[in-house]
């Protein structure tokens, strides 16, 4: 228990730093400070007038500091330029199609990851181990977008691209509406997993080679067990708990590729948000999405910190 | 220096991400004077739009048809300073931060720390887009945006070598004779983690040009130069894909791709000779 207290409050000083940096970030660089956020084209003045009530635009940096994290805090991350809404809106409603394409893809990758990884453990030093070794190093050095290119070019036909669902059809009845999601999320969830495995491969893989040093593996050899038992039962076991602190930990590499992957297919989630942002220079809408993220990521990681402390009970009595 | 000279001899992947990183060096310097052709010369001719490779255009050209091979070409110069010098940048912020914490401890190395850990978990590229739509396209403001979201690793690890040998004797010593913080940690500190830095320097620059190809690839790469990751963008937004323009975009990805391999090969080695963890104690099974 204090552990994970200790680890709430640690997030807590995590989540105001974010903040910080972010605030810091859209106000202190050059350009139009703070006006930046709520002076897009297109906004009427009435709207102007209420933000900068709102955040105390006239008044000293660190008032408006203050009211930057109350607003934040009270989920109001300010008006898109673009869609003219509130971008906490706009989040909510792309999350789920990210989330949609990203869980399964992640999933599986950890999963196919995991398991090359203790295969070329297994077979350390061996040709499959360097077979596996540089495939999954390979993929791991491809741009997630050229991949996707690649593949929308040999298979774009066999498989839909574009969106989510073919547009404008009339799906009879729920399955007809998954059967054509199964067929737009094929392509982008098979270049995320091409991708992303290779880098679960290599934490696996270093995770267990160390595991393999450790005096237990020795006596487990000596009482005569066969090496496949000693992985199965004694050293994955093992290894499986920092590996899930350092799946969590890696949760914002993840964010580049399906930044770019979304835009390629046309996906229409959080990532091709970004990309619309970025053409469209909508500050709100990249500040909105950049907490709204590093939040996430602080919250995935606490969830990990509690599932630990499940796993492993000796974190439980520190 | 013995220990890395006999990892590399040892590593089939040691030698050849050498070769891999030496060959586009080479390339990197010589580049200009090879270059079939100047990459912003336009066609002259209808046929030479978006020409399929042919003698004269090996790798074929673009929509204004210009050359792709001498595109990809000079390309290698831009990606590689870009890779190295945002790396530069991380490792020098990251080494700072890191031998500050470790060797003062305490409440600085709790607040450094803390600062460190909240960068872990904002998305990195999210930070770097958001630094350069703010301060520009410029060759520049992407360096510094990579380097400045990069420097996290370097921090960590420069800060638990500096933990080891702060306790050292020769350390202590030098305390007991009356030097100063400062003067400990460039004469006796530095020195001692470098290898480190060295060794993560070349996993950085990797990561670092798969972030410039991110970043060139949502519009935020540099008008004015080519770099690989601008070509693949010039490739997406022309729709080379629907129209089946391979040449367009395959040579810059394959050369990302065995750059980026290259480094990280290098990177792994250095890894496995510095890193006592992987070097201790026999693997039984």
């Amino acid at each position: 228990m204090r552990y994970l207290l200790r680890r709430l409050v640690e997030s807590l000083v995590t989540v105001m730093l974010i903040l910080t940096v972010t605030f810091f970030l859209f106000r202190v660089i050059p350009g139009d400070p703070a006006r930046i956020l709520i002076r897009g084209p297109g906004i009427t003045r009435d709207v102007i007038e209420h933000y900068e009530r709102l955040f105390g635009l006239d008044k000293p940096l660190i008032v408006q500091f203050g009211l930057f994290v109350r607003e934040t805090f009270r989920g109001n991350l300010g008006i898109s330029f673009a869609y003219k809404t509130p971008v906490l809106e706009l989040l909510f409603e792309r999350m789920g199609n990210t989330l949609v394409l990203l869980v399964p893809a992640t999933l599986i990758s950890i999963l196919l990851g995991l398991f090359l990884g203790v295969l070329a453990a297994w077979k350390r030093g061996r040709p499959l181990d360097f077979a596996l070794q540089v495939i999954s190093l390979g993929f791991w050095s491809i741009p997630t977008f050229w991949l996707g290119m690649i593949m929308i070019m040999l298979l774009g036909r066999t498989f839909s691209t574009g969106g989510m669902v073919t547009a404008g059809a009339a799906h009879g009845s729920i399955w007809a509406y998954l059967a054509d999601l199964g067929k737009h999320m094929f392509l982008p969830a098979l270049t995320l997993v091409l991708i992303m495995h290779g880098q679960y491969f290599m934490i696996m893989r270093s995770q267990l080679a160390e595991e393999l040093t450790e005096p237990y593996t020795r006596t487990a050899k000596a009482k005569g067990m066969r090496p496949a038992r000693i992985l199965r039962s004694h050293v994955v076991p093992n290894a499986m708990l920092p590996i899930t602190t350092l799946i969590a930990l890696n949760l914002a590499t993840l964010v580049a590729g399906f930044i770019t992957i979304e835009t390629v297919f046309s996906w229409p989630g959080i990532g091709k948000l970004v990309y619309r942002a970025i053409l469209m220079r909508d500050y709100p809408v990249l500040q909105g999405i950049l907490i709204f993220l590093s939040l996430s990521i602080v919250l995935a990681n606490f969830l990990a910190d509690i599932l630990y402390t499940v796993l492993d009970p000796r974190i439980r009595y520190r | 220096m013995a220990e890395i000279r006999e990892a590399f001899r040892t590593s089939p992947f040691g030698k050849a991400g050498l070769v891999i990183v030496g060959i586009f060096a080479v390339l990197a310097i010589i580049g200009p004077y090879i270059a079939p052709y100047d990459p912003w010369k336009t066609a002259d001719q209808l046929e030479d739009i978006l020409a399929p490779p042919s003698w004269r255009h090996p790798l074929g050209t673009d929509e204004l048809g210009r050359d792709i091979l001498s595109q990809v070409i000079y390309g290698t110069r831009i990606t590689l300073i870009i890779g190295l010098s945002a790396a530069a940048i991380a490792v020098v912020v990251g080494t700072v931060v890191g031998v500050t914490a470790g060797y003062l401890g305490g409440p600085v190395d709790a607040v450094l720390m803390r600062f460190t850990d909240s960068f872990l978990s904002m998305p990195f590229i999210v930070l770097a887009i958001v630094i350069v739509s703010l301060m520009g396209r410029s060759l520049g403001n992407i360096i510094l945006a990579i380097g400045l979201v990069q420097w996290t690793q370097a921090a960590r690890i420069t800060r638990s070598q500096t933990l080891s040998i702060k306790e050292r004797v020769f350390v202590l010593r030098a305390r007991a004779l009356g030097a100063g913080p400062l003067y400990i940690m460039r004469r006796h500190i530095l020195p001692n983690v470098l290898p480190l830095v060295f060794a993560n320097m070349t996993l950085v620059t990797s990561l670092a040009i798969l972030s410039e190809a991110f970043l060139s690839f949502l519009g935020l790469g540099d008008p004015t130069k080519f770099s690989w990751g601008i070509i693949i963008r010039y490739a997406f937004e022309t729709g080379a894909v629907s129209i089946g323009a391979w040449w367009y975009f395959l040579p810059a990805g394959i050369c990302i791709m065995l750059v980026v391999l290259g480094f990280s090969f290098i990177s792994n080695t250095l890894d496995e000779a510095l890193n006592p963890k992987l070097r201790r104690g026999q693997v039984v099974i």
